[in-house]
């Protein structure tokens, strides 16, 4: 073998311990960021989110979401979920436990931003942390709740992409 | 041997919107298959209250393809609330919502998920027996028919002896190791691959404890980095003590399996490879086909591939084409 004992070690541990959450699809849809645009004004920014599983998932399981546009954080209390026609403060999607993202519906992340983003390239980073849908756990309402481990920790889904502003 | 497949086998290239339903239904008949098993909240639009006039669009569709609606699975989603569980009465109506639709949609097996709970599943029976369904839960790996919840779903179905509840066996709960794929993530400058693939043979085939593997790497002009991926990849599912599962390796549960074969009407065909001898590695699929034919298992097997998990250098299509054809070469054995 030409490479290093160090050297392989390091890829086999990258490729064992390091790998991100595999999806089926990148959270950010590519091609999908614009201005909201009514009439002349400009109000801010959509980016569309891509499923999150390889089925439907539960709004309320959706913890937080963070955002940053060119570096710089968005503040969380601009930001919206806009879903089957209704539209959730990011800070309060755990409550919307009847809310079901169906697998191929559209999911908008909106953004309030007096005049938008300007035209050109913007590079978006996003966080998203997400508890199962289910588990292996189980039991009734509260009771055996503080074992069921897989539900007390989200999972953390990254992405980031470079989008282009018409 | 009456063949499904799982749509949940295409789904990789359905959520990324390669597929449509029509594709994967019309794949599916192609592959041979006689039924299929849909995954309500991944391909019913509209989950969990899809609309009549979907309903009605879908099953002239899988009308059109003559294929059979068999298995309609549905999940007891206990992370929907932060801080709980499910209580009795989500679970209940939750479940009841989903045979109705099933129903409607021409659906004869309702699988659901261990989280039911027995207590609750008993309480289901009645919806079940008026809709003329059959309602199942799925024993997944690394659960076994020994899994505690899995020995009180047994005693349930033996007490209320009824064609209305059972079990959806998945053979995951069965396997003998990690297939033959799962090194293939591993370059092949970076490893000592055919004394892995050595150790991993003989990790599935024997009982020799992994000390002894691990010193046979080192013996053999291994070295550390082919200890890890062993440890890693290889030693797999040995003990799991919150899953109840002690050991699998040479000792899948037969027994467990023939005994709950008498509540299945459906099983997943769970695997990762098969390979163009038609062998799969990590499952015995031999001995479970032969306890079928001696139990009369009259039900469906539905081609489960999972085989992306590990690799992605075969087409999920051939892999389908390839699990059939085994099955019928050891049914018609």
């Amino acid at each position: 073998m030409t490479k290093s004992l160090e050297e392989r070690m390091a890829i086999v541990k990258d490729l064992i311990f390091n790998q991100p959450v595999q999806l089926m699809t990148s959270p950010l849809k590519a091609g999908t960021l614009k201005n909201k645009c009514i009439g002349d004004s400009r109000t801010g920014y959509t980016v569309q989110l891509d499923n999150l599983s390889y089925r439907g998932v539960w709004v309320s399981t959706i913890e937080k979401i963070n955002l940053k546009v060119d570096g710089e954080e968005v503040p969380q209390d601009t930001m919206m979920l806009c879903l089957k026609g209704m539209k959730f403060p990011l800070c309060d999607t755990v409550s919307h436990t009847e809310v079901f993202w169906g697998a191929t519906d559209t999911c908008i992340l909106s953004v309030n931003k007096i005049g938008g983003l300007s035209k050109g390239e913007h590079k978006l980073e996003i966080e998203i942390y997400k508890r199962g849908d289910f588990g292996h756990s189980y039991g009734e309402g509260e009771e055996g709740y503080e074992n069921a481990t897989e539900f007390h920790t989200p999972t953390l889904y990254k992405d980031e992409a470079v989008f282009t502003v018409e | 041997m009456k063949h499904s497949i799982t749509l949940y086998g295409f789904g990789y290239h359905y959520m990324r919107g390669e597929y449509t339903l029509e594709d994967v239904l019309k794949k599916t008949k192609k592959l041979g298959a006689q039924g299929f098993e849909i995954v309500a909240p991944q391909m019913v639009e509209g989950h969990p209250n899809p609309s009549e006039y979907w309903m009605e669009s879908f099953k002239e569709l899988y009308h059109k393809y003559d294929l059979e609606p068999v298995c309609y699975s549905i999940y007891i989603d206990s992370g929907k609330h932060k801080g709980r569980f499910l209580n009795e009465a989500e679970r209940l109506t939750g479940t009841i919502n989903e045979m109705e639709y099933a129903k409607k949609m021409g659906f004869s097996v309702v699988r659901s998920q261990d989280a039911l709970l027995p207590k609750t599943m008993e309480k289901l029976l009645p919806y079940a027996q008026e809709l003329g369904v059959h309602l199942a839960i799925e024993l997944h790996g690394p659960y076994s028919p020994s899994t505690p919840i899995f020995q009180e779903y047994a005693e349930l179905f033996e007490k209320k002896n009824s064609p209305h509840l059972g079990v959806v066996m998945d053979y995951s709960a069965f396997t003998s190791g990690p297939p033959a794929t799962v090194l293939d993530q591993f370059p092949d400058d970076v490893c000592h691959k055919d004394l892995l693939h050595k150790i991993r043979k003989l990790f599935t085939t024997t009982e020799i404890p992994t000390e002894d593997l691990t010193k046979m790497i080192l013996d053999e002009g291994g070295d550390e980095v082919d200890v890890l991926i062993a440890q890693q990849k290889i030693y797999t599912g040995l003990i799991n003590e919150k899953m109840g599962t002690v050991y699998y390796r040479t000792h899948p549960d037969y027994d467990g399996f023939r005994r709950l074969l008498k509540w299945s009407k459906y099983m997943h065909g769970k695997y990762w490879h098969v390979d163009e001898d038609l062998n799969c590695d990590e499952i015995n699929y031999p001995e479970f086909v032969k306890i079928m034919k001696e139990e009369n298992y009259d039900g469906y097997i539905a081609s489960e591939y999972e085989g992306s998990n590990f690799s992605m250098k075969y087409n999920d299509e051939d892999q389908l084409a390839l699990h059939i054809q085994m099955l019928d070469k050891l049914w018609r054995k």
